[in-house]
C-alpha cells in the first residue's frame, strides 16, 4: 500500500494511504487519510475489513497505534468503516466521530472499546493537540447523514465520496488533466449523488472555504485550481439520474 | 479451529441449537399426551386402574423431557454464540498477524503487540469456553438420551394395560401409548443428530 505525505506543517501532517496492489480485485479502491499531531492522530474513513491488515501495517510506519486517539467515518458505507470491529480491538481508547444518524447502523460493525461521538447535523469540530479540524455537513452526498473534514490551517478538505473517480489501481495520485479526469467522475457523481439541492447547498458552503487540496475517498486528489474546476463542474452537473424525469 | 470436514464449527453449533429447539417442541407433545392419558384413564374407571398408574410416569417423563430439552436448547444457543464470537476473534487474530508480517520493517511495529496479545488471549479464553460448553452439552444430551429410553418401556407397558382396560377404551389408550413412543422417537432422532454434529466439532 502506498503512503504519501500530502501536507507537512509545523504542528501537524496529513498522510494519504491507498493504491494497495494486494487488494482483492473485486473491491473498490479507497483512499484513507490520517492527520498526525504531536501526541495524537485522526484516522479518516479507515476503510473496509479487507484492507485492515495493510492499513494497520502502514499506520505503524507513521505512528504507534496507541497514538490514534480519533477515528472519523464520513458515513456508514462498508468501504468507509466496515473495519471498525477490527480497529476496535487495536485501539483501546479512541473516539469515533460519525454522523449521529448512523450510530445504530455503524455499531453493527462491532464497537466495544471505542466510544462514539455523534456529530450533529450542523457539524462540529475536533481538536488534536493545538490543531482544530472541522466536520463540514455534506448530507445526501451520497449518504443522508454525511460529513467532510476541513483543516483551515492546512487548507485541506477531505471530501469523502465527493470528487471520487472510478479508476485503475495504478492511477496517479493527483488530477493532472481535469477535462480528461471528468470521464472517470461523471457516472459516479450522477448515479451515487441523489440530490441537486443537496449538491448545490454543499457547493455554496465549500466555496466559502479556502482550499488548496481536496481529497476524495476514491480516485485522485485535486490541487490548486483543480479544486475550483471541480466545484464549477459539480455545480453544473445534473445528479440523481436513475430516476427518469 | 476447524471441524473435521473443514466446515465452520459455528455453523454446526447453530445447527445443534436448532435441532434442540425442535426437540423442545416435541417434548411439549408428550406433555399434552400425558394430560389426555390422565383424563381418559379417569373416564375408563376401574378397568383402567393399571393404566392410570402409568399416566403418572408418562407425566413425569413429559416434565423431565420438556425441562431438559429446553435447558439444553438454551445452553446450545449460548454455545452457538460463543462459537460465532470465537470465529470473529480468530479472524481478527489472523488479520493482526498479517499486519505484523507486512509491518516487519516499520518503525512502530511493536506498538501492535499489545493488541495482538489481547486478541490472542481473548481467542484462548473463547476457545476454552467453547470446548467446555461442547462437553457439557454432549453430557446432557447423553443423559436425555438415556431418559428417553424409559419412554419405550412406558409405551410397551401402556399397550398391555390398554388391552386390560376393556373394549371401549382400549383403542384410545393404545393411541396414547403410540403417541408417547413416537414423540420419544422423534426426540431421540434430534438428540442423535446433535450428537453426530458434536462429533464433527474437532476438539
Ligand atoms: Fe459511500
Ligand atoms: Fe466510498
Amino acid at each position: 500500500m502506498l503512503t504519501k505525505k500530502i501536507y507537512d506543517g509545523i504542528n501537524h501532517q496529513w498522510i494519504m494511504f491507498g493504491r494497495d496492489p494486494e487488494k482483492p480485485k473485486a473491491i473498490i479502491d479507497t483512499n484513507q487519510y490520517m492527520v498526525r499531531t504531536r501526541n495524537n492522530a485522526l484516522l479518516m474513513d479507515p476503510g473496509g475489513i479487507e484492507l485492515f491488515s495493510a492499513m494497520l501495517a502502514n499506520v505503524v510506519k507513521q505512528v504507534p497505534v496507541q497514538q490514534i486517539s480519533h477515528v472519523f467515518a464520513s458515513h456508514q458505507d462498508p468501504d468507509i468503516i466496515s473495519s471498525l470491529g477490527l480497529w476496535d480491538k487495536a485501539l483501546e481508547t479512541a473516539t469515533l466521530h460519525a454522523p449521529w444518524l448512523w450510530e445504530g447502523f455503524i455499531r453493527h460493525f462491532g464497537m466495544e472499546n471505542i466510544s462514539f461521538d455523534a456529530i450533529p447535523d450542523e457539524g462540529s469540530t475536533v481538536t488534536l493537540d493545538s490543531v482544530t479540524l472541522q466536520f463540514i455537513p455534506a448530507h445526501y452526498l451520497h449518504a443522508s447523514g454525511n460529513f467532510h473534514v476541513y483543516d483551515p490551517a492546512a487548507k485541506v478538505l477531505m471530501s469523502g465520496d465527493v470528487g471520487a473517480a472510478l479508476e485503475p489501481i495504478d492511477a496517479p495520485l493527483f488530477v493532472d488533466d481535469f477535462d480528461e479526469h471528468v470521464k472517470s467522475m461523471h457516472m459516479f457523481h450522477q448515479r451515487w449523488m441523489p440530490s441537486n439541492l443537496a449538491k448545490n447547498d454543499w457547493v455554496n458552503r465549500v466555496r466559502a472555504l479556502d482550499i488548496e487540496l481536496m481529497c476524495p475517498q476514491h480516485g485522485r486528489m485535486f490541487a490548486g485550481d483543480n479544486v475550483k474546476r471541480f466545484l464549477d463542474w459539480f455545480e453544473a452537473l445534473d445528479v440523481g439520474t436513475a430516476i427518469k424525469r | 479451529m476447524k471441524t473435521q470436514k473443514g466446515n465452520p464449527y459455528f455453523v454446526y453449533a447453530a445447527t445443534v441449537a436448532a435441532e434442540l429447539h425442535k426437540a423442545t417442541l416435541v417434548a411439549r407433545e408428550i406433555s399434552l399426551t400425558a394430560s389426555n392419558a390422565r383424563a381418559l384413564a379417569l373416564r375408563a374407571g376401574h378397568g383402567a386402574a393399571g393404566f392410570r398408574a402409568l399416566t403418572e410416569f408418562i407425566d413425569e417423563l413429559a416434565r423431565k423431557t420438556v425441562a431438559a430439552s429446553s435447558e439444553i436448547n438454551s445452553e446450545a444457543i449460548k454455545m452457538s454464540r460463543t462459537a460465532s464470537e470465537t470465529a470473529r476473534t480468530e479472524s481478527a487474530l489472523k488479520r493482526f498477524k498479517i499486519a505484523c508480517d507486512k509491518a516487519s520493517e516499520h518503525q512502530y511495529l511493536t506498538s501492535i503487540y499489545p493488541a495482538l496479545k489481547r486478541t490472542e488471549d481473548d481467542f484462548k479464553v473463547l476457545q476454552e469456553r467453547f470446548h467446555k460448553q461442547v462437553y457439557q452439552l454432549s453430557d446432557r444430551l447423553n443423559e436425555l438420551g438415556r431418559e428417553l429410553r424409559t419412554a419405550t418401556v412406558l409405551a410397551a407397558m401402556s399397550r398391555v394395560e390398554a388391552s386390560a382396560s376393556g373394549k371401549e377404551f382400549e383403542e384410545s389408550l393404545n393411541v396414547i401409548a403410540l403417541n408417547v413412543a413416537q414423540a420419544a422417537d422423534k426426540i431421540q432422532t434430534h438428540v442423535k443428530y446433535s450428537q453426530q454434529l458434536f462429533g464433527k466439532i474437532a476438539v
